[in-house]
């Protein structure tokens, strides 16, 4: 049986939840939603991408879907539906601007950025993905664990809860240090972060 | 947890959580307070660090549910699937044809030494693990300190090679980081050349992150009697349980015991060093 996923309101306070086991129930209606699929495989297969460049597309849509409703305070005006089809517009043509192959875009074509969202993250995740995941490398699982339970709001006891730790005093000294910790990385890549400061500045 | 005063008001202008008003003056503010300014940049790089964590988390499920659902409809049968049926079906035929004529000849004896390959639905057999690896690990650092990049030079080439085919684009685009160009262009590479094609495959999914989908490419691969890409297979099949882990615990140790306990296997030393890594981490 077909599963609706939702008004945006809703998925993003699902998908807010600092309940694992919510947040992937939401993550799998989407991932199962067949119309969804159907529409962004179509998409792609138009504009010159091949079956996995659809899959890939509709997972990466989903990737940016969830954290645009669940990062950012504002709401979809348009059906949900329409909006995950401009996601998947704008990853395509994100994919095809790598591959230096826009030819399936004329210059009017070019899709808007999908609302919602803070330019510095979103440059760093697209343009700067490769060396942010090299740097997450040298950081612990622990203060991986911590950062993002952090970043998807979870408070202190729950973060102590789910990572064993004897309190929430204790959960807040660990996430201080795993941010310094980060933060120290960080300064290890000055070329990673210069450029939002330049940007911030002009 | 927070130490900066200020550091609510960022994290409200990051999110899109100030009024226009508000967004104005705290970007007027940005224009004047280097510290603020460092403080607001560095945020956004741990917010975008926090946002590549859970991506990667959620393409660990899409890979996950994917092979859920693979194994859950049996009897949908693609066109590559089509393909692979009927290229074993000939290998079958030439490999009865060749045994009628050497019945007369006793049947070689299985070699002690055949890779034994953990099958991806056995991790939940009652295997009793010889340690726990521990959540609080970075296994996937680990796995990209040893994690050895194909050396394409021993890729058997033929004629063909002279000419762009779609392999030798995949193999260009590989080359150039470009794995999901790689993958498209894989796609469409005939069946002779089926076992390097799905060896760029399996490492190009590798590349991107997609450790699962890597695994079950390397693990056909071997299972198809590959002799070429057999044990740097096997080592890149490990390696992707490895980047799994504790996930992938049990076929993982099975395998690694496994290469252990057999000291003429080209990856002996290296699977040592990984094991001597793995306790001193």
């Amino acid at each position: 049986m077909k599963k609706d996923p939702g008004s945006s309101a809703e998925l993003a306070t699902a998908l807010s939840a600092t309940d694992p086991e919510r947040r992937r129930s939401v993550l799998k209606t989407l991932f199962e939603d067949v119309a969804l699929r159907k529409r962004a495989a179509a998409y792609v297969r138009l504009k010159g991408g091949n079956r996995q460049d659809s899959e890939d597309v509709f997972q990466e849509a989903i990737i940016v879907l969830d954290r645009k409703l669940r990062r950012f305070d504002f709401v979809v005006e348009s059906s949900l539906e329409a909006y995950f089809i401009g996601i998947v517009r704008w990853c395509w043509f994100n994919e095809c601007l790598r591959r230096r192959k826009t030819g399936a875009f004329s210059s009017e074509e070019a899709p808007e950025p999908p609302a919602g969202g803070n330019p510095e993250v979103e440059f760093l995740l697209n343009e700067q993905r490769e060396q942010l995941g090299k740097l997450l490398e040298k950081l612990q699982e622990k203060c991986c664990k911590i950062l993002k339970m952090y970043q998807l709001e979870y408070s202190m006891d729950e973060i102590s809860k789910a990572m064993g730790f004897a309190n929430s005093g204790v959960a807040k000294k660990e996430a201080f240090l795993c941010r310094q910790r980060f933060k120290a990385l960080l300064n290890t890549a000055p070329e990673l972060w210069k450029d939002l400061y330049k940007q911030n500045k002009t | 947890m927070t130490q900066d005063p200020k550091e609510e008001i960022i994290k409200a202008y990051l999110k899109g959580g100030l009024t226009e008003a508000e967004r104005l003056a705290f970007e007027a503010e940005l224009d004047q307070d280097d510290v603020l300014a460092e403080n607001t940049a560095l945020m956004s790089a741990e917010m975008a660090a926090a946002e590549w964590l859970i991506a990667e988390e959620n393409r660990a499920l899409f890979a996950q549910w994917k092979q859920e659902k693979s194994k859950n409809e049996p009897g949908r049968i693609n066109g590559t699937t089509l393909g692979w049926v009927g290229f074993v079906f000939c290998l079958l035929l030439i490999a009865g044809a060749a045994r009628y004529h050497q019945q007369k000849q006793p049947a070689p004896p299985t070699t002690p030494s055949s890779p034994d390959l953990p099958q991806a639905n056995q991790e939940k057999s009652d295997v009793a693990l010889p340690v726990q690896r521990p959540v609080g690990r970075n296994y996937l650092a680990l796995a990209r300190q040893h994690y050895k990049e194909p050396v394409w030079s021993t890729v058997r080439r033929t004629q063909a090679d002279t000419t762009k085919t779609p392999f030798i684009l995949a193999r260009e685009a590989y080359a150039a980081g470009n794995y999901k160009e790689a993958l498209g262009l894989l796609e469409q590479v005939d069946s002779t050349r089926r076992q390097v094609a799905d060896f760029l495959a399996a490492n190009a999914l590798y590349h991107l992150g997609k450790y699962r989908e890597a695994e079950t490419t390397f693990e056909n691969l071997i299972a198809s009697g590959t002799t070429q890409y057999r044990y740097t297979g096997e080592w890149s099949l490990l390696i992707c349980r490895l980047a799994q882990l504790p996930a992938r615990q049990a076929v993982f140790e099975k395998q690694l015991a496994d290469v252990l306990s057999r000291p003429d296997h080209p990856y002996f030393q290296q699977a040592k060093d990984l094991d001597n890594a793995l306790k001193n981490q």
